[in-house]
């Protein structure tokens, strides 16, 4: 069990300290957006934590990491998150975020949506710059491997790899493609949106994929909208900063 | 601590954390290689102040030439002030389809007139919908008083698909009586992705209507973008039956304002016949869907309204700036010099969104004319911008971008004369925004 979001660099949390941080369980069912279709279901998890479940299909065609959609099985049978929602309410979020999720015997697939009405990306090398708008993404395997990275609307990925009593290990996808609806770092105009496709290879995370493999799943969309305040929404992600997101292979 | 200070806190510390990284000479963090595209949709911002040419114009008594003398609206005479415009006129009545009255020729009669357009079943006369021509002016007009002509049958028609339009070759002309002016506002109801009409937000569009046929406004404008599909495809018509549906709540009269994504699905795409994307298959789906129906043949149009006590006069004015032509541009600038109390110009893009073939052009036709508010959608929130006048309600279901919840907007006149404008929260009904504006479009502070 991890906190989420978390430093790259910093160290996971220990379950004890995690669950000291919130003694009783959450009063607040999750939600999915009841307004977008979404495939998976609430249950009650180990150690009493809620957890959203998704069933994820195996890809039908090949899919083409180009920030394009159009791949049929993204619109027909993907995994759907539903609208993100905030941690605290667990109501949808503004600005509207989503995701949705395929595999096939090379890769975990994500597709990323964020509505946008001022798009920024000013992160170089080092990470993101605040105000900046990205994607948090973690995921956690039952081998002890985590992944964490940061998926920028410039196409600007951070990630790392953590495996039990290794050193950290840079990270990035395995193919990757942004396409943005707007003018990038442009506050006098309205955007409209961005889209993330990437791929996360398996070898990456120690997993010969199959039917049932499960992987712990969060995501955490950040916004600075135009004249106000940053504002977060999140899929598999409790206020306590657990990831509650479980996917499970078809 | 909450969660946002929480992730701005560790995304700050992440920063630090990798910055100490590098000096240490340890890279932790990488820039993936990235296929970035930009579909080169970005706007352009336009500031421009306006200049009213007559602001006498705006006095809703004293200039107002419909206030002194009333359009008769029931008796079939055009007005002359109002003729050579693309409306249509709810209350007509159908005389008959046979013979001669005056200089009016019915149906079945070889006439003059040449109002048909292109999906519309042609008459012998050149009308259509059972509308007479008159062979004085050879244009097509309501079917006359059945006492005048001697008999003919007659019955009240009062649904809008049942008048005669006529796109900018002359038709009859009145203004619809209204016992006041309220009219509802929503916008922008597309699902994320393309084709994605498993994503359709039906539910947000559903209550959205639902609120709205509650309040009972006397019309509505919508202000586009009702799907995302691929231009040539076949998710357009499953698409907009989804939000026609939803609109089924509401009995009165939608003005479909046509949006970028009933073009091609970008915003500097410029369909209809003799432009440059032509007619694919979503701009004949939504003409078909949302704009026949209605009575109309372009999807620019309009619609001019008396008070029953002809206190005042209101018209609606729809661009469509992704159909933009020099056609359109003649019959803005003519529509938009028609006096009236209050004037209600609806596009889809608002006047920043220069990369629409129509926003600038219109945009300076416009400027050149009283208007009283510009109502636009395109932006997925909801926004007043009083420098332009401009009503941007685009949070019908698209995803929301702004600061705003899912919503529509109620604009109701009082009795002094100005307009309330109040927006609303489609969850609570909560109202989010309000504001007054004078006929003239200034803030009533």
């Amino acid at each position: 069990m991890i906190g989420w979001p978390m430093p790259l660099t910093f160290r996971i949390l220990p379950l004890a300290i995690v669950l000291g941080a919130c003694r009783s369980p959450p009063r607040l069912a999750v939600q999915v957006d009841k307004n977008l279709p979404a495939n998976g279901e609430t249950v009650i998890g180990a150690g009493g934590l809620l957890e959203f479940r998704l069933a994820v299909p195996h890809a039908s065609a090949a899919i083409t990491c180009d920030g394009e959609t159009n791949e049929e099985d993204w619109i027909t049978i993907a995994a759907r998150t539903g609208a993100f929602v905030d941690a605290v309410s667990q109501r949808p979020s503004i600005p509207h975020s989503e995701a949705r999720f395929l595999w096939d015997d090379k890769a975990f697939y994500l597709l990323l949506y964020a509505a946008d009405i001022d798009i920024r990306a000013c992160g170089g090398a080092s990470g993101p710059e605040p105000g900046d708008d990205v994607f948090f993404f973690s995921v956690v395997t039952d081998g002890g491997v985590e992944l964490n990275a940061v998926f920028s609307a410039s196409g600007a990925v951070w990630g790392v790899v953590r495996r039990d009593g290794q050193p950290e290990q840079k990270w990035k996808p395995s193919a990757l493609g942004v396409e943005s609806d707007g003018t990038l770092n442009d506050p006098e105009d309205d955007d409209e949106e961005w889209v993330v496709e990437a791929a996360i290879p398996w070898d990456i995370l120690d997993i010969r994929p199959g039917r049932d493999t499960v992987l712990r799943i969060a995501l955490k969309r950040c916004d600075t909208p135009k004249f106000a305040t940053t504002r977060c929404g999140s899929w598999g992600e409790d206020f306590a900063g657990r990831v509650t997101g479980v996917v499970e292979l078809q | 601590m909450n969660i946002q200070n929480k992730i701005m806190h560790s995304l700050i510390m992440m920063m630090v954390a990798c910055s100490m990284s590098g000096e240490a000479g340890k890279e932790v963090l990488v820039v993936a290689d990235s296929g970035i595209q930009d579909k080169g949709f970005g706007a352009e911002r336009v500031t421009s102040d306006f200049v009213l040419t007559d602001p006498a114009a705006l006095d809703p008594v004293s200039a107002d030439p419909f206030t002194s003398d009333p359009i008769p609206t029931d008796s079939g005479i055009i007005d002359p002030i109002l003729t050579d415009l693309n409306v249509f006129d709810p209350g007509a009545t159908d005389t008959g389809s046979s013979g001669t009255c005056g200089s009016l020729v019915a149906p079945d009669i070889s006439a003059c007139c040449k109002s048909c357009g292109s999906g519309w079943s042609c008459q012998a006369n050149g009308c259509y919908n059972g509308w007479w021509c008159n062979l004085d002016t050879c244009k097509c007009q309501k079917p006359p008083d059945p006492a005048a002509c001697g008999g003919h049958d007659s019955g009240p028609s009062a649904d809008p698909g049942a008048s005669n339009p006529d796109s900018g070759s002359g038709g009859p002309v009145q203004g619809t009586k209204l016992s006041n002016l309220k009219f509802a506002v929503v916008g922008d109801t597309r699902p994320p992705n393309i084709d994605d009409t498993y994503g359709y937000p039906t539910a947000v569009i559903t209550k959205i209507w639902k609120e709205i046929a509650a309040v009972h406004p006397q019309f509505v404008i919508s202000t586009g973008d009702y799907c995302f599909a691929n231009k040539d495809g076949n998710q357009a018509a499953p698409q907009m039956d989804m939000y026609l549906q939803a609109e089924s709540a509401f009995s009165g009269t939608v003005f479909h304002v046509m949006g970028n994504h009933e073009c091609t699905g970008f915003t500097d795409s410029n369909c209809g016949p003799g432009n440059k994307d032509g007619m694919p298959v979503n701009y004949k789906t939504y003409l078909a869907k949302m704009v026949t129906p209605m009575g109309f043949s372009n999807p620019w149009f309009s619609q001019f309204y008396v008070a029953t006590d002809g206190s005042w006069t209101a018209k609606v004015v729809v661009i469509a700036a992704n159909a933009w032509n020099e056609a359109q541009a003649s019959w803005l600038d003519a529509e938009l010099s028609v006096p009236t109390t209050y004037t209600i110009v609806a596009r889809h893009e608002p006047w920043s969104v220069s990369t629409a073939p129509g926003v600038e052009p219109s945009n300076q036709i416009i400027a050149r004319h009283p208007y009283t508010l510009l109502v636009v959608g395109h932006t997925h929130t909801y926004r007043h911008n009083p420098s332009q006048r401009e009503l941007i309600v685009g949070n019908g279901g698209a995803p929301l971008t702004g600061d705003f919840n899912y919503g529509y907007v109620i604009v109701e006149r009082q009795e002094d004369g100005t307009l309330q404008v109040a927006e609303f929260d489609y969850d609570t009904n909560a109202v989010q925004d309000r504001f007054v504006v004078r006929p003239d479009g200034s803030l009533v502070q």
